[in-house]
């Protein structure tokens, strides 16, 4: 489970979140919409640890799979490499079931390529895999289909569905595409300066 | 046009060389007759070149100063990196060892030669010189890269609980890598350029410092040139080599079992 119970956190004294609260239950999809600005990006970066908050109660497992904004990629490695970059040795997977993977996503043959020489839309896919084969005890994924095309969108939607829903494990977005919550069977939660209201 | 362009850089070089020969030549015929010793022109060098090297003393020569150069520049790049990344990672042995490296990088090379001729014997002093000056570059280099990752890189890492080992090998350093190489192809230069100068001064028994060196006590300028287009040949085939060796290095990484 993912939550943040009246939860406040502010930049330099500039608030950004009051006594938020949200709860992502094991195996659901919530799909985080609202304005630029609203603290979507903060919340979600509360519940990876990158931000710390003395206000309210925050509970998430210890190890998240995430996927960015931006794809934080290594450019001038190959996609194999950066896929094997968050996994210890022990846990590295054999090349077929990394092609198998690869193959799922769209990325067949890709996996030696540097990823400098890859699209906007395969990096986004490389740092999805990244997620998967982190096989986190949930994800949070932040615009996740940013310059996919329909095809591409419904091959990650269905590999979150596999690895992670019914896996029983919980997935919070943040999208402002309506289309990413539906693709993901999500429920939406719009989120407003300060506050949050339940659709 | 395609064929054109594929040779036009190869054209270009031509030219510059062939003006900068003739510029040379000219200058070595306008030259007063009582200094024309001192600049010979390319022809005479050339001679003295082609006079040099089937001699196995001066073959011999060459493969010392290459090895002892090769030497100082292996272990001071090696030096310099780890350092590098010791000093970048751990505040501690950044405390220690910085300001030395500061020093080491400011002192004139020949007063380093002067001073560790004192203890140094002449065979090991060029490999040391070599070592001395290259440790800094590689270790200003590694530091400063190591230090500048990409924050949101690292912001991935701590999510996902890499190490600090980890975040050092699968993220700074491949960051880094570019500029690494880019130190070492300078650091091959300035190795060739202060080991010969130790060789010149402190005149080991078979080296390319010690043929200079005889050479102008017997005003032989022809062969002091010569050996130096030895020097700056032997640099390139180092520089090259250096290349290679990183490209068998990066290209077709390896991660699957």
């Amino acid at each position: 489970m993912l939550q943040l119970k009246k939860v406040s956190f502010s930049y330099g004294g500039t608030p950004v979140l009051k006594d938020f609260s949200l709860t992502v239950e094991d195996g659901q999809a919530v799909c985080l919409q609202g304005e630029s600005g609203c603290g979507k990006t903060t919340a979600i970066r509360l519940l990876l640890g990158l931000e710390h908050s003395l206000f309210g109660v925050i509970s998430a497992p210890e190890r998240i799979s995430a996927v960015f904004q931006e794809d934080r990629l290594v450019e001038n490695r190959s996609v194999q490499r950066n896929l094997l970059a968050v996994l210890p040795r022990t846990r590295w997977p054999d090349t077929r079931h990394l092609n198998a993977l690869l193959n799922s996503a769209g990325l067949q043959g890709m996996a030696h390529r540097r990823v400098a020489g890859l699209s906007g839309g395969q990096k986004r896919r490389v740092a999805l895999l990244r997620a998967v084969l982190y096989d986190g005890d949930a994800l949070i994924l932040d615009e996740p289909f940013n310059g996919l095309d329909r095809d591409s969108k419904l091959r990650c939607a269905q590999l979150v569905q596999e690895m992670f829903l019914q896996k029983g494990r919980p997935v919070l977005v943040v999208s402002h595409m309506t289309e990413d919550a539906v693709l993901l069977h999500a429920q939406t939660v719009k989120m407003v300066r300060q506050s949050v209201e339940e659709q | 046009m395609g064929k054109l362009k594929k040779y036009q850089i190869p054209l270009k070089n031509g030219i510059s060389t062939v003006f900068w020969l003739a510029a040379w030549q000219l200058a070595a015929k306008t030259v007063p007759e009582n200094l024309a010793v001192f600049l010979p022109g390319p022809f005479a060098v050339f001679r003295a070149f082609c006079k040099l090297l089937p001699q196995p003393v001066f073959m011999q020569a060459v493969g010392a100063t290459l090895l002892r150069i090769f030497f100082g520049l292996a272990t001071g790049c090696l030096t310099g990196f780890a350092l590098g990344v010791l000093t970048s990672q751990f505040s501690a042995v950044d405390t220690v060892f910085s300001p030395l490296l500061r020093i080491i990088r400011a002192v004139p090379v020949v007063s380093f030669i002067i001073l560790a001729f004192l203890f140094i014997s002449s065979d090991r002093l060029p490999a040391f010189i070599a070592f001395l000056m290259v440790t800094p570059l590689l270790w200003q280099t590694a530091h400063d890269g190591l230090r500048s990752a990409d924050l949101r890189l690292l912001e991935m890492a701590k999510v996902y609980r890499l190490s600090r080992f980890r975040t050092l090998v699968e993220i700074r350093l491949p960051l880094v890598a570019s500029q690494i190489l880019s130190a070492v192809v300078s650091a091959v230069g300035l190795a060739w350029k202060s080991g010969v100068a130790a060789e010149v001064i402190c005149t080991p028994a078979v080296s390319l410092g010690k043929a200079i060196y005889r050479a102008k006590g017997s005003l032989a300028f022809d062969e002091v040139y010569a050996v130096t287009l030895v020097v700056v040949l032997l640099s390139l085939f180092l520089e090259k080599t250096v290349k290679w060796i990183w490209t068998k290095l990066t290209v077709g990484e390896k991660g699957v079992r």
